[in-house]
């Protein structure tokens, strides 16, 4: 059986070689398909992990509310109907809903000049609440976060992120003091390095942690309650009926605010979806194109084992005279055809790699290749070649053993 | 016996008309025999071969291979007869251009199980070396003569040590002098104690068989 197994491909590559042109030419087909396909793979691979990993540190029990940018109408609209934008308050109220929050954070931006900082570094000041850290799953590097009684006490203390520290050098430390506008803070942590850069994808947009300074809420500009803050983060205990959970604090909050509607929600989990969906009909797209391509090549394998066929009927013949069954026939040209197809497919590999590359580096968008991307590709042109070679392989097997050895009865 | 045929009929159809090939032969044949079967062409003396050879099933009739009845078994079965225990030398030869005289002696053991690589190797080299090609083993068909190419031929029917050997005009495409070669090698072969039945239209080449029949109007007659 090995034997026969061996004979089988190495007469398919002896058969192959004897056509150089003609078994290239059959499996540009082939290769084009797979090179599309794994392209596409590896693009959606490597977009899915981009959109995971910012929509991951966005947290996916998070709800984001936002205070919209207003114009002056609207602004005008807003106070006559007494709506004072985001309020701490409005986290107050929504406790009150029964909805599953395990906990919450506010955020206000502050333009601020720092003068300590270098120039190429953009720092960021921004006020925040206790759990701010906790809910976008921040780490210390050193020191601690802002406290209850940094809030309550509005202590001028802050948290550097990683750039900011270590631009400061020993001045970026706990214990050490930083001028933030015309006041000296205390510096009482530095957080861990985040490996995400500030992007913008769609509505998602994400701060660069790691050129911040946060100091209490409260502490800077207006000391009066009641100035709105930029964002409210909820985070949930469960995304189970967070649609649900999202429409109650959504009407929560604009009941809060006169029904008004100056604020946007933002739902990292509805965000995953929609990104999922936009994804899956893009591969759904290119799939779709590269299979057509290996549907191409395979009637291209199919004519060209036909041709094959008719030029080795006499091969045909005096395999079966000496013992072959139809059987030990279609093995021989179905391995022809698996060996063409893979050849092609390994060439599409090459092919497929240098495209996802070359988009990688002209749209900038991240590849991803892993051990699915590349054997789905591989097994697909496999498929292929085993399709469209079982018809010239079973028809060769069906060959008269006689009349192919040339006796016309 | 090795060979028991019976009432062998055969006709195939050419358009609407049906034409008898063979009407009625008997044949046995013992083993170690030579038998010579001469005819006109057209007299359905390959037919004949063809059915012995389990490569076509005779319209009626009866078979038996060492006692076992032929007709009506499957093609898997007629296949594993075909690789064990029948060999064809043709006319053609019927070599295949890609392999070498090694690659081509050995193509029936590619479909039998049983015998081991070093087997398949010694009784493949044996058999080179009974035809006189030792010096050729190496060697692509292209690069042999027709005499070297009708050995290697018979090298390949011998390899297996099938019990029946079909010779088809295995001189119809050689000179006379390698041709005379060729019958001395199946004359040392049938010495060897293999069976072989031998068509042709020859009677100079029939005349080394040990036994001649004549087929005429589809029957089978002692010379």
């Amino acid at each position: 059986m090995t034997e026969f197994l061996s004979d089988s491909v190495r007469t398919a590559v002896i058969s192959l070689a004897h056509h150089k042109l003609r078994s290239l030419l059959t499996i540009v087909g082939i290769v084009c398909g797979v090179s599309t396909v794994l392209a596409i793979f590896a693009i959606g691979a490597g977009a899915e992990a981009e959109t995971m990993r910012r929509i991951g540190q966005l947290g996916l029990n998070n709800i984001y509310l936002r205070a919209d940018d207003v114009t002056d109408r609207q602004r005008a609209r807003a106070r006559s109907y007494r709506s004072r934008g985001l309020q701490i308050g409005d986290l107050t109220r929504l406790q009150t809903t029964g909805l599953p929050i395990r906990r919450t954070a506010a955020s206000r931006d502050q333009r601020v000049e720092l003068v300590d900082l270098p120039d190429d570094l953009k720092g960021r000041v921004i006020e925040a609440t206790r759990d701010y850290r906790a809910i976008l799953g921040l780490t210390m590097a050193s020191g601690r976060f802002l406290a209850d009684r940094d809030l309550a006490d509005r202590n001028r203390v802050c948290v550097l992120g990683w750039s900011v520290s270590a631009a400061l050098g020993a001045g970026g430390k706990p214990g050490a003091l930083i001028r933030i506008g015309p006041e000296l803070w205390q510096v009482v942590g530095v957080l861990d390095r985040q490996d995400v850069e500030a992007a913008e994808t769609g509505r998602i947009s994400l701060l660069d942690i790691n050129t911040m300074i946060i100091v209490p809420l409260g502490t800077m500009g207006a000391v009066t309650d009641g100035e709105p803050v930029s964002e409210l983060i909820v985070e949930l205990a469960t995304v189970e009926r967070i649609d649900a959970a999202v429409a109650v604090i959504a009407a929560t909050v604009r009941a809060a605010h006169n029904g008004v509607d100056d604020f946007s929600v933002i739902v990292p989990f509805e965000l995953l979806s929609q990104a999922r969906e936009i994804q899956r009909l893009f591969t759904i797209v290119f799939g779709s194109i590269g299979t057509l391509s290996l549907i191409i090549g395979g009637v291209g394998i199919m004519n060209i084992m036909l041709a094959g066929i008719s030029e080795r009927v006499r091969e045909i013949g005096l395999r079966r005279a000496v013992g072959a069954r139809p059987d030990h026939i279609v093995v021989q040209f179905l391995s022809e055809a698996v060996l063409l197809t893979v050849l092609g497919g390994l060439l599409g590999l090459a092919g497929g790699w240098a495209l996802a590359r070359g988009v990688s580096l002209y749209a900038g968008w991240p590849v991803l290749f892993s051990p699915a991307t590349i054997a789905l590709p591989l097994l697909m042109a496999l498929a292929t070649g085993a399709l469209f070679g079982i018809y010239p392989a079973l028809k060769a097997a069906r060959m008269d053993p006689l009349q192919a050895l040339g006796y016309g009865e | 016996m090795i060979v028991e045929l019976c009432g062998i009929s055969h006709a195939y159809r050419r358009g609407t008309d049906r034409v008898e090939v063979l009407g009625g032969v008997d044949l046995c044949l013992d083993s170690g025999d030579f038998i010579a079967i001469m005819g006109a062409s057209g007299t359905g003396k390959s037919t004949l071969l063809h059915i012995l050879g389990c490569l076509l099933r005779p319209s009626g009739g009866s078979y038996l291979f060492d006692g076992a009845q032929v007709l009506g078994r499957g093609e898997r079965e007629l296949a594993a007869i075909r690789s064990r225990r029948i060999a064809h030398v043709f006319q053609m030869f019927y070599l295949l251009p890609h392999l070498d005289v090694e690659q081509n002696v050995a193509l029936p053991f590619l479909y039998q199980d049983g015998s081991t690589r070093a087997e398949i190797r010694r009784r493949v080299d044996e058999a080179i070396d009974r035809v006189g090609l030792q010096q050729r083993r190496s060697h692509r068909p292209a690069e042999l003569s027709g005499g070297e190419l009708q050995r290697v031929a018979i090298a390949r029917a011998l390899a297996p040590r099938p019990d029946l050997i079909l010779a088809d005009e295995p001189t119809g495409n050689l000179d006379e002098r390698t041709s005379g070669e060729i019958l001395d090698l199946l004359g040392m072969m049938n010495d060897d104690g293999h069976t072989i039945v031998m068509v042709t239209h020859d009677r100079q080449v029939a005349s080394r068989a040990g036994r001649l029949v004549t087929l005429r109007d589809g029957m089978l007659h002692d010379d």
